[in-house]
Parts: C-alpha cells; sequence; structure tokens
C-alpha cells in the first residue's frame, strides 16, 4: 500500500545496514584472515577479503595443531548426546500423559526441582560426583551431561498433548505396548518439536565449555571449544617458539564454529522454540 | 505391588527411569554431596572433619569473593540494561521497515552470534581488538589515534565485556520482543491508520505499550543469567584484568579447581545460588505487583 518511501524509511533501512555490518565485519575480518597466506596474515592494514588466498591456516590448525582430533572429539560426543537428550526426555513426556503412573508425580517433582536450582550452584560437587563415578576424563562425562531437561521434557509433553487420549485408549485396546504407541503415534507428531530440541541440543553440545573444562584433562580426549580457547588465548607475541599466526587462530575459530554452519539454515525455522530451550543453557 | 501397579505399567517404568535416575544421580545427589563438602574441612583426598559453616564465614570474610560481587554487580548491571534496552529500539526497528526482506535479512544475520559460543566470540574479538593490527586499532590508527589495548587496559575491559556481550545477544533478545510484536493484531494498526494516526503516534502509543510486557520477560531472563557470568570472563581474563573483571563464577572455580579447595568452593556458589534464588523471587513478586497496580 506505501506509496512513497519518506525519510523515516530510508534511516530504517541504514539502521539495519549497519546493525548487519557491525555483526558481520568481525565475522568476515575473521574469515579472511583464516584464509590469507602467512605473510599476508601478519600483514598490518584491514582485512575483510583474503589478500593471497591460502588454505595454510587450515592445513596447520588441523595437522600441526591437531585440530582432527577434538574435532571428531566434538561431533561424536555431540551425536551421542544429542540422540540421547531426545530419547529421554521424549519418553519421559510420554510417561508424563498417564494421569494415573506412579512415578509421574515423582519425575513432575524432580523437574521442577532441577529448573529451580541453578547449574552454577552444583559446579564444583558435580566434578566430585563424576570423579567418584570414575568418569572424569571419559566421554560418558560429557554425554551424561545434561541428559535429561525439564524444559525438553515440557516442550515435548506439550506436543504429545495434542493427541486426543481416545486414540492411546484406543491402540491400548487393540494390544499395543506402550513403546509401540509412543514410536508410532507420539513421536511423529511430535517431529517439529523433536526437531527443534535435537537442533538446539546440537549448538549447546558443539558449544559445550565448562563440562569438558572440569572433567577432561587427558589432551587426547578434549573436545574443539576448549583446543580453540588454548589457542585463540595465545597471540604471535607470546607463543615463544611455536608461532601460531593470526590465520592459523582464525582457521581455528572457523572449525569452532562449522557444525554450526552446517545446522544454522535448519535453526532459523525455530527461533522462537529456541527461545525455550536456549533459555535453559545460559 | 498392586498399588504400584508394575504388570499394567511395566513399560512406562522402563521409559521413566532414565530421566529419573539422571536426576537423582546428577542433580540431586550433588546438591546432598554439596551441602557435605561444604561442611567439611577442605583436603585434597579422603573425609574431612565436619567444620560446621566454617567455610561459608571464611568466604564471606574473605576480600576476592566482595571483589567479585562488586564485579558482578557492575558487569550484569551494564549487560542488563544494554540486553534489555537495545534490543527493544532494535525490535520496533525491525517492525517498522518497509521492506520484508531486509527485516528477515536483519534479524537472521543479528541472531547468528547468539548460536556461537564464547569461545568463538572471544577468539573473534580477541583478533578484531588486538592492539597490534587488529580491526578496530587499525581503524583508530587511519584517525591517527593511538592503539587501545581493549582487553588488558583495567579501564577498558568492563565496557569491552558488556558491549561484547550485547554484540552476542542482542539478536536472540530482539527476536523475543518482535515475537511479541508479530502476535500483534494488524487490525489495530489500521484503526490507527483510519483514525490518521501518524506513524510516531502509532509508534509510542500502540507499540511501545504492547511491548512493555515483554521487557519484564526479557529483563529477568537477563537477571538470571547475570549471576552466572563465567564463560565470557574466564575467556576473555587476563593477569592485567582479572581482579577489574573476576566474577562470582569464576572465583568459586578458581577456588574449587586451581586452589582445590573444594569446601570453601562449594559454599561459596551455595552463596551464590542463595542470591541468585532470592534475586529471582524478589524480581517475581515485584513484578507481579507492578502488573496489578497497572490493572
Amino acid at each position: 500500500m506505501r506509496t512513497k518511501l519518506t525519510i523515516a524509511d530510508w534511516i530504517l533501512c541504514c539502521v539495519m545496514v549497519i546493525l548487519i555490518l557491525v555483526t558481520v565485519v568481525p565475522l568476515l575480518n575473521a574469515l579472511a584472515l583464516s584464509f590469507s597466506s602467512n605473510l599476508a596474515a601478519v600483514q598490518p592494514g584491514i582485512h575483510l577479503w583474503p589478500k593471497e588466498f591460502s588454505t595454510i591456516g587450515y592445513q596447520t590448525a588441523w595437522r600441526k595443531l591437531q585440530f582432527w582430533r577434538p574435532f571428531m572429539n566434538s561431533v561424536y560426543v555431540t551425536a551421542i548426546g544429542s540422540f540421547l537428550h531426545m530419547t529421554v526426555c521424549s519418553m519421559a513426556a510420554y510417561c508424563l500423559l498417564h494421569r494415573e503412573f506412579p512415578l509421574r508425580k515423582p519425575i513432575i517433582w524432580l523437574m521442577l526441582l532441577t529448573m529451580t536450582v541453578p547449574g552454577e550452584a552444583i559446579m564444583v560437587p558435580l566434578y566430585i560426583v563424576n570423579r567418584q563415578l570414575g568418569l572424569l576424563n571419559t566421554y560418558t562425562s560429557l554425554i551424561v551431561a545434561g541428559m535429561a531437561s525439564g524444559f525438553t521434557v515440557l516442550l515435548l509433553f506439550n506436543y504429545f498433548r495434542s493427541v486426543p487420549l481416545s486414540l492411546l485408549e484406543a491402540a491400548r485396546l487393540d494390544g499395543a505396548g506402550d513403546f509401540t504407541i509412543f514410536a508410532r503415534v507420539f513421536l511423529p507428531v511430535s517431529k517439529p518439536g523433536l526437531a527443534a530440541v535435537g537442533l538446539f541440543q546440537i549448538v549447546g553440545r558443539w558449544n559445550q565449555f565448562r563440562e569438558p573444562l572440569l572433567y577432561i584433562t587427558n589432551k587426547a580426549k578434549t573436545t574443539i571449544q576448549i583446543a580453540l580457547r588454548e589457542v585463540s588465548m595465545l597471540s604471535d607475541a607470546t607463543s615463544g617458539t611455536d608461532v601460531v599466526l593470526a590465520n592459523t587462530r582464525m582457521a581455528a575459530v572457523v572449525i569452532g564454529v562449522s557444525v554450526l554452519i552446517v545446522v544454522f539454515p535448519f535453526i532459523q525455522k525455530h527461533f522462537v522454540q529456541g527461545i525455550v530451550l536456549g533459555a535453559t543453557k545460559e | 505391588m498392586g498399588k504400584l501397579r508394575l504388570r499394567k505399567y511395566a513399560q512406562l517404568y522402563l521409559m521413566a527411569i532414565p530421566t529419573i535416575a539422571y536426576f537423582l544421580v546428577f542433580s540431586i545427589y550433588p546438591i546432598i554431596q554439596g551441602v557435605h563438602t561444604s561442611t567439611q574441612k577442605p583436603r585434597l583426598l579422603g573425609g574431612g572433619d565436619y567444620v560446621g559453616l566454617a567455610n561459608y564465614r571464611e568466604v564471606l570474610k574473605d576480600r576476592t569473593f566482595w571483589q567479585a560481587l562488586t564485579n558482578t554487580l557492575v558487569l550484569s548491571g551494564g549487560m542488563i540494561a544494554l540486553g534489555v534496552i537495545v534490543p527493544f529500539v532494535v525490535a520496533i526497528a525491525l517492525h517498522e521497515v518497509p521492506f520484508a526482506s531486509l527485516r528477515k535479512l536483519t534479524q537472521t544475520v543479528i541472531y547468528t552470534p547468539h548460536l556461537f559460543s564464547w569461545v568463538v566470540v572471544g577468539g573473534i574479538w580477541i583478533q578484531v581488538l588486538s592492539p597490534d593490527r587488529g580491526l578496530v586499532n587499525e581503524l583508530l590508527k587511519l584517525f591517527g589515534a593511538r592503539p587501545i589495548h581493549f582487553l588488558a587496559d583495567t579501564s577498558w575491559i568492563r565496557p569491552t565485556l558488556i558491549l561484547l556481550n550485547s554484540w552476542k545477544g542482542t539478536g536472540y533478545n530482539a527476536v523475543i520482543y518482535y515475537a511479541a510484536l508479530s502476535s500483534l493484531d494488524p487490525q489495530i494498526y489500521e484503526a490507527a491508520t483510519v483514525d490518521g494516526a501518524s506513524r510516531w503516534q502509532k509508534i509510542t502509543k500502540l507499540t511501545v505499550p504492547l511491548l512493555l510486557p515483554t521487557v519484564g520477560v526479557v529483563f529477568m531472563l537477563s537477571a538470571v543469567g547475570a549471576l552466572r557470568i563465567f564463560d565470557q570472563v574466564f575467556i576473555l581474563r587476563n593477569a592485567a584484568t582479572t581482579r577489574t573483571i573476576n566474577v562470582l563464577m569464576t572465583y568459586v572455580y578458581d577456588l574449587g579447581m586451581v586452589q582445590f579447595r573444594l569446601g570453601h568452593a562449594t559454599a561459596a556458589s551455595f552463596l551464590v545460588a542463595l542470591v541468585g534464588l532470592f534475586t529471582v523471587g524478589f524480581l517475581r513478586r515485584a513484578m507481579r505487583v507492578d502488573q496489578t497496580d497497572l490493572a
């Protein structure tokens, strides 16, 4: 309907462009440096495009700094951990549908309690518990961390509730067990919810930092964020004999977001659910 | 047996066990374990002796604790203020932009840093802010200014951290605001147009009041996160700035994981949690009072 753009419209467009630039320029700077040659990376000036295109930074990060190892570790922990989280939480959500089920109340109480107590309060005790269970320096400690979450159970429960209870009872009368009903009826209904949970699990677990920081001291088992932090802390001047140049450091950063870049196109659809799920991890 | 209906619910029990076991072992037990540890004389190996609340008292007497508390309040104050106000303005701007494609693009782009870990954000910005060939200082050089050590200068580190937090989180909070705006009935705006309301009037008389309830939500989310600041400080602190930006959670980490005073660390983290629960409870209360007053 709007026929002519007013000055206000142009100002708004400028604001949008500024917002985009403020976000994109630092990212572009990192990307440009990561694809620069060793010589170009140490030259002064503003890098927004690779000056001498080269993948030497990636080669150094991947092979010499052995980023392939934490990368593979993180892929493994992220995949297994996300899958386990979705399985465990969806099963719990299904249990909540049955009002007569004796464990329904205990589950709800535990959920409410764990949603109130900030995870930070038990950072040190959790370390002790992992030590007592012999989980230090195991992938299991990272996979099990955050295996169930009240927020996810509630989100999936809301999807499950859209199924009429009569359907559940009809399936029961036909002799179907709970596993069958859960897998055949309820999981398909909640596909969008499961997708959102899965995506944000992947993001959260790929970004997992505090758990490996606390539980993993064995370098061979460390994850991508820890490896990236060690490299980022080094600067050209302070790294001593083994100089890590800006192109290598920025290549490490790009490797550190690589999996997120793959996931990102799917995430856009789930911005709003992400608010609910994202609130839990901050 | 009859009461638990084991036969009828056998499969349900199997499905409930992982969640219950997880919560018991990794939430409830650590709390109990924490209470135990925090009342024990710190000792590296084996059990210590029961010392009551001595660890809590020692933490409260520790000057580093109060310094960390002050830093947490200053940093989180800045982060909450920017986290509530900037996305508010951004969301209104998004709502007003005449091109849907530009709006979508901006929304997507500014949301992206929220998905990055603080390690990644730190890695990118350590480079961008580097006094030695960093992007910002190269720009400053063009204007003849001297390079600034944003991450090493004690007078710059706090504003820098607060701004970085805003860079990472603005898009996320803007999506929350924008979600509230887009659920509004467009007929209200059409009616206002028919009545001859100007664009500015529509913003101040319609959009802003309709957004105000969401301010509470964003404020709560930011306030809850405030006491938990850890990653960004842990990643960006250095010998020069530790005293200026050390927060409660890094204090707990240092006590527990660096000095291995687990009793003191647990006591400190419980104190933090207590303050957190108190703050949240208080804010909830205060905001509810506000809303009933308005109604």
